[in-house]
C-alpha cells in the first residue's frame, strides 16, 4: 500500500518471491533446525550412555564423601577448635562466668569478645562510681 | 506484497496523505475493484500484519517451528521485493532471503520480543543484500522484473519500462522508494532500515522519484 502522497506505481507491484524459493527457503530452515545441535538436558535425557554416566558419577561423589576423612579428621588442630573445652583465665572466666559453659570450645572465642568487653566496661563504670562516692 | 497489496487508485491517498473515498466513481468496474479489495485482502492493514507477524515470531521463539512459513507468508515477498530493488539480482535477492530466514531459525529467541519486526527483518534483508552486492565481482548479468502488473487496476506508468529504469537509478535510491511505497515504512523506519538519518531518507526519495518522474514523462 502506498503511503506516498502520488499513486505512481499504480497498477504495479513488486516482483513477488517464487514458490521455489519459499520450498527452498522452509526446507533449508527445517533442515537447519533438526541439525542444530542439543541441549546438554536433552543430551542426558535421551541418550542411555550419559544417563548411567551421570549416575555412575553421582555415585562416586557419594561413595568419596563418606569415604574419605573430614578437614577435622585431618586436621588436629581444627578439631581441638570445635570440639575441646576451653580453660579460660580465672579472671577471664569470673567475667565471663554467665555465658561459659562446659562445653564451650576453642571456636566460641570470637563470640566471648563483645560480651568480653561489654563486662570489661560494665566494671570499670562501677569502679568509677565507686570511687566518686567514697 | 505479500499479505497486503495496494488499494485501488480511489482507495488510496489525497494529496496530503489522508485517505480519501472518492466520490468520482464513475464506471462500474472500480465499484467492483473496490469491493474486491475490501474483501480480499484481508488483513488489510499493516497494523494486523505486523500484530500478526509479532505473534508468529513469538511462536518460532517458543520453539515451533512451523512458525517459519507462517513467518514467510506474512513478510516474504517484502524482504524479497527489497532484496530484489537492492540488489538488481535475482540470485543475490534469493539468497539474502535465505540467509535472513536461516538466521531467523537459527536464534530465534532473539526475535520473540522484537517491537517492530516488519522493520527488523526488512534491516536484516537490508544487511545481507548489500553484503551479496558486495560479494557480486562481475555486473549484474540480466536485466530482472522489479515490477509485475496488478489485474483489473489501471496503471499510469509503463510498468515494464519503469522497472528497467528503476535499475538506473542507484541502489540507495531504489530501496527507499521501495521501502516507502510498498513496504509502508515511515521515513523515520527507513531511516532505521538503511542505517541513514531520517532526512537523507526522504531526500533519497524525492530525489528518486523527481528522476523517475521525468524518465517517464510523467507530471507531477
Amino acid at each position: 500500500m502506498s503511503r506516498s502522497n502520488d499513486d505512481l506505481f499504480r497498477g504495479w507491484r513488486p516482483t513477488p518471491a517464487s514458490p521455489e524459493l519459499k520450498e527452498r527457503v522452509i526446507s533449508a530452515v527445517r533442515g537447519g533446525v533438526q541439525t542444530q545441535p542439543k541441549g546438554l538436558t536433552d543430551r542426558l535425557w535421551e541418550s542411555r550412555a550419559l544417563r548411567y554416566g551421570w549416575v555412575a558419577a553421582a555415585t562416586v561423589l557419594v561413595a568419596l564423601n563418606l569415604w574419605l576423612p573430614s578437614p577435622a579428621d585431618r586436621e588436629p588442630y581444627l578439631a581441638a577448635m570445635v570440639e575441646e573445652p576451653v580453660e579460660f583465665d580465672p579472671v577471664l572466666a569470673a567475667l565471663l562466668k554467665d555465658h561459659l559453659s562446659p562445653r564451650t570450645t576453642w571456636a566460641d572465642q570470637n563470640h566471648l569478645v563483645p560480651v568480653l568487653l561489654g563486662e570489661v566496661r560494665t566494671v570499670a563504670t562501677d569502679a568509677t562510681a565507686s570511687g566518686e562516692n567514697s | 506484497m505479500s499479505a497486503w497489496r495496494s488499494p485501488p487508485h480511489h482507495l488510496s491517498h489525497d494529496k496530503n496523505g489522508d485517505s480519501i473515498g472518492h466520490s468520482d466513481v464513475d464506471t462500474i468496474g472500480d465499484t467492483l475493484a473496490a469491493v474486491e479489495f475490501a474483501v480480499d485482502s484481508q488483513p488489510s492493514s499493516r497494523a494486523e500484519v505486523d500484530e500478526e507477524l509479532k505473534a508468529a515470531l513469538r511462536q518460532l521463539s517458543e520453539g515451533k517451528g512451523d512458525a517459519v512459513e507462517r513467518v514467510w507468508n506474512l513478510i516474504a515477498d517484502d524482504l524479497y521485493g527489497l532484496a530484489l530493488w537492492r540488489t538488481g539480482s535475482t540470485a543475490d535477492a534469493e539468497d539474502a532471503v535465505q540467509e535472513v530466514f536461516l538466521r531467523l531459525s537459527s536464534r530465534p529467541a532473539k526475535f520473540g520480543g522484537v517491537r517492530n519486526p516488519r522493520a527488523y527483518l526488512l534491516r536484516m534483508t537490508h544487511n545481507a543484500a548489500a553484503d551479496a552486492a558486495r560479494r557480486r565481482e562481475s555486473p549484474m548479468p540480466e536485466s530482472v522484473p522489479t515490477l509485475v502488473a496488478i489485474e483489473n487496476v489501471d496503471a499510469r506508468i509503463d510498468g515494464r519500462r519503469a522497472s528497467d529504469l528503476l535499475l538506473e537509478l542507484p541502489a540507495a535510491q531504489r530501496e527507499v522508494v521501495f521501502l516507502r511505497h510498498f513496504a509502508a515504512l515511515s521515513f523515520r523506519e527507513i531511516g532505521e532500515v538503511c542505517h541513514i538519518p531520517t532526512f537523507t531518507a526522504a531526500s533519497r526519495h524525492r530525489l528518486a522519484i523527481n528522476r523517475l518522474k521525468e524518465l517517464l514523462g510523467v507530471e507531477s
